[in-house]
């Protein structure tokens, strides 16, 4: 027989939220997390404007390899959700050695044993316990994360601001390097919509949204090269057909707070 | 640079197929996608607004020179016209997504400069938010059929609506000014006591009402009865320490015709801090 008593679960909640929480038939597991550290060969980035498909595959590889570790430790406390995921993704150019980039990818979360949970599977949210008892009660579920992420390579003519002699002094847009992250966050997005549609879910809530340019060089004739980068996380949500969705909203208003 | 209904220009081939995806066909939408938070989520879908979908409009631009007296203060008109034009680019971008998709409105708008090291003279500029769209098909689109914007949060939307007013704007006001360097005698002339900088004062006081009469000005094109949520923000892009822009914020609004009247406000002891 096996007397050894549980461990007690670490999580981040308030004593109000594991109040709310324990009402709405969710209990805190313990923490989870996932990390993942790759390294791609670069070599010479190309001349034309294209996705940095390296990139992609390695932060593919990266996400899968964080969900594994978190599903793991989640059986491991026998838990069929993870609220508050917080995604950390970090990249490196000098790590590894010239020609290398380095990304490390972490995924913590805080897992929950949820019995009132519709799903059959175990669901992945980035939102806190706190509003996870508002979307229930408005009838919601989570689904899973929805995350997207794009590296485009972009090449723009540096002359396209030195019009004249006197280009510099004048205001104008730089439309070919503007093109860059519109396009690495149209793929970012229709990743982050693809992995949502997956996991059965309807809408994206809380969408954090992470960009950067970074130069890549100069080329031949006065061209100028970025690379831009696009990530993009939100959380899965889908109505529950089930649910009594009226929540009575009341204007408040609260004392002794902005 | 002028609004065209319907218009796609500038947006990639992929922008496009996205938003007609997310836009649905008879009347049954696709996937919606939004940076509003839970809370905010249902707070708008309680005010009978559904999000269809995350709006992004954004402009990498080159910002102009002009040369600046030292001992003048005096606004930097190139400096904040650039700073004015390029937010156009990015709010008109992303309010034309928003039209794609037809939206009513976009909630939630947060508008960014970002500065980088590798391009002293440019910037990149992003309008982001999350596009609405009223359930009973009221009207809030402004007079010119453009989808209203909105820098409040779900929250304070959804408390305009019940206090009867409806956002029509974003309305900004920007003021790029180089403060007079003081000279050597006046520089003598405080060594030691503790007096007013009346030159710094001023020009600060300039900058700041430019700034704010300008967000005024823009409320009352577009027939506005206030601004809420007005801020000023003080601000220096990495240009040198006597420059500095005042850019001031907030959303116009309206009341709305017939509204009922406000609800009795219920008072709580929050229990978290």
């Amino acid at each position: 027989m096996n007397t050894e008593a549980p461990k007690p679960w670490v999580g981040s909640l308030s004593p109000s939220e594991l109040l709310a929480l324990t009402h709405i038939g969710i209990e805190p597991a313990g923490q989870v997390y996932g990390i993942s550290v790759q390294a791609m060969w670069t070599g010479n980035l190309p001349v034309t404007t294209l996705e940095i498909e390296g990139e992609r595959d390695g932060f593919n590889q990266a996400l899968t390899e964080c969900m594994f570790l978190m599903n793991a430790q989640a059986d491991e406390l026998g838990a069929n959700g993870v609220l508050e995921c917080q995604v950390k993704y970090e990249i490196d150019m000098a790590l590894a050695g010239p020609s290398y980039i380095t990304f490390k990818l972490e995924i913590t979360g805080t897992a929950v044993k949820d019995r009132s949970s519709i799903s059959s599977s175990r669901y992945f949210a980035t939102i806190s316990c706190g509003e996870m008892i508002a979307m229930r009660k408005a009838g919601y579920e989570p689904c899973g994360l929805a995350i997207g992420n794009c590296s485009y390579h972009q090449v723009a003519w540096r002359q396209q601001i030195q019009v004249g002699a006197f280009g510099f002094w004048a205001n104008q847009e730089i439309t070919e390097l503007t093109q860059g992250p519109y396009t690495a966050r149209e793929i970012a997005s229709n990743r982050m919509v693809q992995m949502a549609r997956a996991s059965g879910g309807t809408g994206i809530v809380g969408v954090d949204v992470r960009s950067s340019v970074y130069p890549s060089g100069s080329l031949a004739g006065g061209t100028m090269a970025a690379l831009c980068r696009m990530l993009l996380i939100g959380s899965a949500i889908r109505r529950n057909p089930n649910a009594d969705s009226k929540v009575d909203f009341k204007t408040n208003l609260s004392i002794g707070q902005n | 640079m002028p609004y065209t209904q319907g218009s796609f220009e500038g947006l990639p081939e992929a922008a496009r197929q996205r938003l007609t995806e997310m836009r649905g066909t008879d009347g049954k939408r696709g996937l919606f996608t939004s940076d509003l938070s839970v809370n905010e989520f249902l707070l708008c879908q309680e005010a009978n607004f559904d999000p269809v979908g995350l709006v992004m409009g954004s402009s990498i631009y080159h910002i102009g020179f002009q040369m600046q007296k030292m001992f003048q203060s005096q606004e930097l008109q190139v400096l904040t016209q650039a700073m004015y034009e390029a937010r156009e680019l990015a709010m008109t971008r992303m309010e034309e997504e928003a039209d794609v998709l037809g939206a009513d409105g976009i909630v939630g708008v947060r508008l960014e400069v970002n500065r980088y090291a590798w391009g002293a003279e440019m910037a990149e500029f992003m309008a982001i938010g999350t596009a609405i769209k009223h359930r009973g098909g009221g009207k809030y689109r402004t007079v010119d059929n453009r989808p209203f914007t909105s820098d409040l949060s779900g929250q304070d939307f959804w408390t305009l609506l019940k206090a009867g007013y409806q956002p029509l704007s974003l309305v900004m006001g920007a003021c790029v000014y180089h403060v007079a360097q003081q000279g050597m005698l006046q520089s003598m002339k405080t060594v030691g006591k503790n007096v007013e900088m009346p030159n710094f004062t001023q020009a600060l006081y300039d900058a700041r009402e430019l700034a704010l009469s300008r967000m005024q000005a823009e409320a009352e094109r577009v027939g506005a009865a206030g601004i809420v949520g007005a801020q000023v923000q003080e601000k220096s892009h990495g240009w040198d320490s006597h420059v500095i822009e005042y850019f001031a914020v907030g959303t116009a609004v309206k009341p709305i015709e017939g509204a009922p009247p406000v609800a009795e406000p219920t008072m709580t002891l929050s229990l978290n801090d």
